[in-house]
This record gives structure tokens, C-alpha cells and sequence, in this order.
């Protein structure tokens, strides 16, 4: 049966439009929720990436929509990319301390600063986890589109790490229902559609 | 080590793919969106596009175009062309695209490079710089000077410290274009690309020359540059990205090898 998922606008407006192409393409029918009525036609729900963690928290506060979006979330299977999985954690250090959902125990801080930031490129995942359901089909050879400067830091939650330069940060984190990749699933070729059909056939 | 990158080059007059040689006799080649979704399934790490004429007929870019091309390819994807505001970025990367491209508006007005990176953060930001070789001076002291309106206008700016000025102010990338090497298929310009890429932290993209996998090899070891543009290399189907991937395999160059 086709499903439906949920697109939240967590005030980043450019990627919206790229979660849905790629969703659309592996035939998800997606609606952009922007109300708590809107999380109640959904099947699924996709925090998309790109912005500030501080501003996203600010715009779900002041559109009513942190509990409703948190009760959804614990109860539907979600996917959180980039910056919508790091809203998940505890607590998040861009533009200060700034409290996230915590629905994920964790933190989110700035990656080591003898990088050059933000990391973007292409990098194989390292999967602590290559059982999970997430990653059916993907091989160690596969490589993945990271555009980040900040990461999520709970290795009890990740199911896949990267490597910056010798640097290793999760790349992806799962928690019953619940996943978040740290790197543009909907920007990886084939195989991030393939992670993203594999979340739209849970 | 991050893989280099290959990066083909689509160049769009009147909403279709062309080439040119040193920015002049442009011949029409096909569609973008098709060519964009062949080089997308054949292992493009990204996808450049440029409205060639965009600037020089002072009008906006073609967003109908970058939606369609946006809907096809799930790599990341830059857009250039007629972009001299803000608003311009923000309706390009609305239409699906992952990074915007300024090079003529940015020399007119720097300014939007800091905006721009302000408003979508620097890895949004790429300056395009055309760049043609002239006698040294003391105001092109490095013998490269920044061309802008599709190779028409020299702005009497030096190359070297146009691309360090607008590091500064936040560009997150530079494409290097070679005028005198664009589409001969001779190689890319090495002393303009490794004087650019050990002059700045951010990433250079090499551009203007390849008509060769060796080329490609070069750009990126010799003249130091993250990744390699192309275009007559792939565009008459002299070769697949597949084939240049794996030659510059063969020479040591890692690429991204599955897709």
C-alpha cells in the first residue's frame, strides 16, 4: 500500500523541495507538515537537513508543534537527516547551548576544529550495525554525500561511523523506530534512494 | 583521503546544452535534462550547470530548466548564471539546487558572496571565476585576470587576489575556469589552477581544458584542485565517466568507484 510520509518544515525550506523529489521518485507520497493536524495524515515522518539547530528548535517552538511532533515521533517510524536527526538529541552547541527534543540521548557539538569545516564530500560508512534494516543492499565499497560541521555524539546510539581524516564521527544513529543519518541520503546516488526506499518499506 | 571529483559541466543557451571553444562558436549539443540524468547514472559525483548567457542579456536563469534537472539526479548539483542578488540564490536553490554559482555578479557587487553565505551558509557558495592570461602588471601582478559577462568584459582584477578576497568573504568553493584552455581539449591551465589551489583553504575545482583522462590526473595532482570539470570530453561520448573514472584509478587518483 502506498504510504504516505510526513515532511517536516523545520524552517529549512531549500531541502524540502529535494527530500520530496527523492521521495517522490521511489513513489512515497509526501506531505509537508507544517501543524500538528498535518502529523495526523501521515504515515511516516522525515526531519530534513540544512539550517541551525537553535533556529529549527526556535520555529517548532513557536509554531506549537514540539510536543505534538515529539508524541508523533515516538510512535511512527521517523527518519531524521542531517540536521533533523541532530534535533533529536539532548542538547545542541551551534549558537550556543540550546536544549533539542530528546528523544535520542546525546549531544550535538561542533566536529574537532583542526578540521577544515564544514566536511563535505563523499565517504564510505563504517557500519557498526550493517545488520540493520537501513542499510539492506549498501556495501562497505558504497560512498555517501556529507555537508556538515556539526555531529552527534552518543556511540551507544550509532549504527555506522565515518571518517574525516583520520577523524571518526557517526555517521548514522538508530533507536527502535527510529533513524538518523548524518549525511544527504536524498544526495547520494542510488544508494541513498536505496536507504530511503529501505526506510519507506519499514 | 576524500575521493576527487568528477564533475561534468552543463552549459545551457535558450534552455539547451551547448559547448564552445575559448567561450566562443558555441554549437548546440542536446537536452540538459537528459544529458544531466545519463551522466548521473553513469557515476557524475556532482553536476555543474551554467545559464551561459544569463548575465550577458541581463536577465534571470532558466528556473523551469534546474527544477527539471533537480527532479532527475540525486547527486549534488550547482547552478550559475545571471546571479546578482540574494533573492537570485535563494530562487535557485529553491528550483533544487544544492549550491549556487556567482561569478559576473559577484565581481559587480562582492558583497552578495557574504550575504550568501550568511543566508545558506559558505558550502552554498561557489565563485565561478573566468579567467583569461595577460602580461603581468602592477595591477595583474599575477598574469591572470578575472574576465566576467561570459569572457566579454576584462574588469582589470587580478585573479590570485580575487580568489583570496573572496575566500574571505565566505565562498565555500571555487570553480576555475581557464578562457584560453576552454574547449581545446589541450589540458587544463596548471600553473593558473595550482597557483589558485595553494593560495586558498577552500576547495578549487579545475576547469577549462580536458580533453584527456591524463588531464584529469594532472588537475589534481599537479595543479592541486579537489576535482576535475568537464564537458567536450563527455559531451560527443569520446568517453563515459566510468571509463575516465577508472583511468585516474589506474593512475592513483581515488575516486568514487560505486553508484
Amino acid at each position: 500500500m502506498k504510504q504516505t510520509i510526513g515532511v517536516v518544515n523545520i524552517g529549512s525550506c531549500c531541502n524540502i523541495f529535494n527530500i520530496s523529489k527523492a521521495l517522490n521518485f521511489i513513489d512515497a507520497s509526501v506531505v509537508i507538515v507544517e501543524t500538528a493536524e498535518d502529523l495526523k495524515k501521515v504515515d511516516k515522518i522525515l526531519l530534513p537537513g540544512v539550517g541551525n539547530f537553535k533556529h529549527a528548535l526556535e520555529d517548532l517552538q513557536q509554531r506549537e508543534l514540539i510536543g505534538p511532533l515529539t508524541e508523533a515521533i515516538n510512535n511512527k517510524h521517523t527518519l531524521g537527516i542531517c540536521l533533523g536527526m541532530q534535533i533529536l538529541a539532548e542538547v545542541g552547541f551551534e549558537d550556543g547551548e540550546n536544549k533539542g527534543l530528546s528523544i535520542i540521548p546525546g549531544k550535538v557539538e561542533r566536529m574537532d576544529e583542526s578540521l577544515e569545516l564544514p566536511h563535505l564530500g563523499w565517504r564510505k560508512l563504517k557500519m557498526t550495525d550493517n545488520k540493520n534494516i537501513l542499510f539492506e543492499g549498501i556495501s562497505a565499497a558504497d560512498e555517501f554525500y556529507f555537508m556538515h560541521s556539526y555531529e552527534f555524539k552518543n556511540d551507544k546510539v550509532a549504527i555506522a561511523t565515518a571518517d574525516y581524516n583520520g577523524y571518526n564521527f557517526i555517521s548514522a544513529v538508530a533507536q527502535e523506530n527510529i533513524f538518523g543519518l548524518q549525511f544527504h541520503p536524498e544526495k547520494s546516488n542510488s544508494q541513498g534512494i536505496r536507504i530511503l526506499s529501505n526506510f519507506y518499506n519499514l | 583521503m576524500l575521493s576527487k571529483r568528477v564533475i561534468p559541466c552543463l552549459d545551457v543557451r535558450n534552455g539547451v546544452l551547448t559547448k564552445g571553444v575559448k567561450f566562443e562558436n558555441n554549437v548546440d549539443i542536446g537536452d540538459p535534462v537528459e544529458t544531466a540524468k545519463r551522466y548521473y547514472e553513469q557515476g557524475a559525483d556532482e553536476i555543474v550547470f551554467y545559464d551561459i548567457t544569463a548575465s550577458s542579456e541581463g536577465r534571470g536563469i532558466f528556473l523551469d530548466v534546474v527544477e527539471r534537472v533537480a527532479s532527475e539526479i540525486f547527486i549534488p548539483f550547482s547552478v550559475g548564471g545571471g546571479i546578482n542578488s540574494v533573492e537570485d540564490m535563494r530562487a535557485v536553490l529553491m528550483a533544487g539546487a544544492e549550491k549556487v554559482s556567482v561569478n559576473s555578479g559577484a565581481v559587480k557587487n562582492p558583497d552578495i558572496i557574504s550575504q550568501g553565505a550568511a543566508a545558506f551558509g559558505s558550502q552554498c557558495i561557489v565563485l565561478g571565476m573566468d579567467v583569461k592570461r595577460v602580461e603581468k602588471s602592477e595591477q595583474i601582478p599575477s598574469g591572470f585576470e578575472v574576465v566576467i559577462n561570459g569572457g566579454r568584459k576584462f574588469m582589470g582584477l587580478d585573479a590570485l587576489e580575487w580568489a583570496k578576497t573572496c575566500e574571505a568573504l565566505g565562498a565555500g568553493e571555487i570553480c576555475l575556469n581557464s578562457i584560453d584552455a576552454d574547449g581545446t581539449k589541450d589540458g587544463y591551465d596548471l600553473e593558473l589552477t595550482k597557483l589558485i589551489a595553494t593560495s586558498v583553504t577552500v576547495p578549487v575545482i579545475a576547469s577549462g581544458g580536458a580533453g584527456h583522462p591524463d588531464h584529469m590526473v594532472e588537475a589534481v595532482t599537479e595543479g592541486r584542485a579537489t576535482a576535475a570539470l568537464i564537458a567536450s570530453i563527455v559531451h560527443y561520448g569520446e568517453y563515459t565517466i566510468p571509463e575516465l573514472k577508472e583511468h585516474m584509478a589506474s593512475k592513483g587518483v581515488k575516486t568514487r568507484s560505486t553508484w
